[in-house]
């Protein structure tokens, strides 16, 4: 197997006395496609927020063998993660391309002086161009780049979530979160956004973890599949092994065992 | 694009327009003219912070007085040239204005306001104490500047400088808006936490757009001391900075056509005001009230039918022109 780029280990998160996660441990190799799956509040996305930086969990969280416990949150997509969010959180009254270059800024290190000079030669024009071209390139790969000077929150549901995507992407992640890409799109967008995360995936090698309730698609496209139920990880391996589990089957798919 | 087009050519016709009809002016209505543009670029900074970065602030004023009292200080007590003077008065200021950006890191919305509203009462409390800078209750001098071997003593010359750092200021204000950091400021109104795990380092950003905002007050703030060739610490007090509110909210939030409409709009509406009720009394004095009121009744109605301020009625202006100018070539933007 490839060396681990995410190791997770006795991750653990208290919110007033409710245990959200409990020594949950797991690691993803570099270019797997990895899915955490789990009954609503299981801790998926509380999970996410721990990798990004939202919550300091007790345990340790390491990225390519960097601790990410107690590091800044601005500085994961430097490190080379992003990711997307289950409720969508673009910037509302931007404009579409306006939101996916966000996903630039630690790359452009333009300050003060660079943005108020623009187009002298001490300016930033020419660097922000050249991530502007970037940046339409990736709209275009995700189909959305004829949005490109439309306020977010005037998009469908399924073209925002796109456009999330897009300002993951334009990052250059290695490590691309995914919280339910494909919740509330119809079947062939579903199919549609699943090719491309197996795309971006096998073309690109970029490392996926991956919430999803979907379970056909998380079927056919994951490598791994963790399960969450009640913040503590009940089940790890591949999809069809995770599946036939008796313990998942109980939680995750309310059968009686 | 068009609409591009039309912006620019229209920007730089009401530069020109202004530079020159300025010249012909009465001293009354370049005195009003002078106000409005030294205003303009002092609400610029405050709707960067407030616009464009969703950050309150109540100490506009203040922070202008720091700018206004320190370049006097710098140009009359230190002896230093006024173009020097006048940019390292909007750093001071800009300095004084991040170390009071902090509490900004932790609170937001009301609480932020009512930190900046200490900001304003701690500042004013400063101006009354340091006589030997501010000349406490009885102001001090400012001089009008001598810039580059131009003399800008005359009210006439000296409107050519207000616009001239005001159309700078306008420039840096649509650079900014434009390229990393303005598009942090937008991202940190919108979302704070999702800006920050996309990569925006949000306490610098919050820190940085205090910085630019008291930077433009305290150039502002300058030219204004300069311009009344007196700086008194009543100019600056909590009522001017909720002004200054009232300004970009009117004119628009997080445009710039907002801060120089808005600008317009509240050294404006109170002199119309003034003329409408001279017609009918001749005892202005015992009409202020009144005069007060109605400008609250007006602000009040405005923003009840345009809440997004006058910037938006401009926009919609702007598009019929372009509708009948263009000859039904399509205009989008």
């Amino acid at each position: 197997m490839a060396a681990m780029l995410l190791e997770v280990q006795q991750v653990g998160l208290n919110f007033g006395g409710v245990q959200a996660l409990t020594d949950v441990s797991f690691s993803v190799s570099q270019g797997e496609l990895f899915s955490i799956i789990g009954p609503n509040g299981a801790g998926k996305t509380t999970l996410f927020d721990c990798i990004s930086g939202r919550y300091t969990p007790k345990g340790s969280i390491k990225f390519n063998g960097v601790e990410l416990v107690g590091q800044k949150s601005h500085l994961r997509p430097k490190l080379g993660i992003m990711r997307t969010f289950q409720n969508i959180a673009l910037f509302p009254n931007e404009t579409v391309e306006d939101n996916v270059l966000v996903g630039s800024d630690y790359r452009l290190r333009s300050g003060l002086l660079r943005s108020c000079l623009y187009w002298s030669p001490l300016g930033c024009s020419r660097q922000e161009g050249s991530h502007r071209a970037q940046a339409r390139e990736i709209m275009a790969e995700l189909g959305v780049e004829q949005f490109a000077n439309v306020p977010a929150s005037e998009l469908a549901y399924g073209t925002q979530k796109r456009v999330e995507l897009a300002r993951a992407l334009v990052a250059q992640p290695a490590l691309l979160l995914l919280d339910e890409p494909m919740a509330g799109m119809t079947s062939g967008e579903k199919m549609e956004i699943a090719a491309l995360v197996q795309k971006l995936n096998q073309e690109r090698g970029i490392t996926v973890v991956m919430i999803e309730h979907d379970m056909g698609v998380v079927m056919e496209i994951s490598h791994r599949v963790l399960v969450l139920d009640f913040g503590q990880r009940i089940a790890l391996g591949p999809p069809l092994e995770v599946i036939e589990d008796p313990q998942v089957r109980r939680a995750y798919l309310g059968e009686a065992v | 694009m068009l609409a591009d087009r039309f912006d620019r050519i229209g920007a730089v016709a009401l530069i020109a327009c202004l530079a020159v009809v300025s010249q012909f002016m009465g001293d009354y209505h370049l005195a009003l003219l002078t106000q409005i543009t030294v205003f303009a670029l002092s609400a610029m900074g405050l709707n960067m912070l407030l616009g464009n970065t969703g950050m309150i602030s109540i100490a506009h004023a203040a922070f202008m007085g720091v700018g206004a009292f320190s370049s006097a200080y710098l140009i009359q007590n230190l002896g230093l040239p006024a173009l020097p003077a006048i940019l390292l008065a909007g750093l001071i200021t800009s300095v004084v204005g991040m170390v009071f950006g902090l509490p900004s890191l932790r609170l937001k919305g009301v609480y932020l306001a009512m930190a900046s509203f200490a900001a304003q009462i701690i500042l004013y409390w400063a101006f009354e104490q340091s006589r030997w800078l501010t000349g406490g209750q009885d102001g001090r001098f400012a001089q009008r500047p001598v810039m580059l071997g131009i003399s800008f003593m005359d009210s006439h010359r000296f409107y050519l400088l207000a616009l001239a750092f005001a159309v700078l200021g306008a420039v840096a204000n649509l650079n900014i808006e434009r390229s990393r950091l303005g598009r942090a400021f937008n991202a940190v109104r919108d979302r704070s936490q999702a800006a920050e795990m996309m990569g925006v380092n949000v306490f610098r950003t919050k820190i940085a757009s205090f910085g630019l905002a008291t930077f433009y007050a305290g150039v502002a703030g300058a030219l204004f001391g300069q311009y009344l060739e007196f700086v008194a610490i009543q100019a600056f007090s909590l009522s001017v900075s909720i002004q200054f509110l009232a300004l970009v909210i009117i004119g628009g939030l997080g445009s710039l056509a907002g801060s120089v409409l808005g600008a317009a709009f509240i050294v404006l509406v109170p002199e119309i005001l003034d003329t409408i009720i001279l017609m009918f009394s001749h005892n202005t004095g015992e009409m202020a009230p009144i005069r007060l009121g109605v400008f609250g009744l007006i602000v009040v109605v405005f923003l009840l039918f345009e809440p997004q301020g006058l910037a938006r009625a401009w926009n919609r202006t702007r598009q019929w022109a372009l509708n009948h100018t263009g000859k039904g070539s399509q205009t989008r933007s």
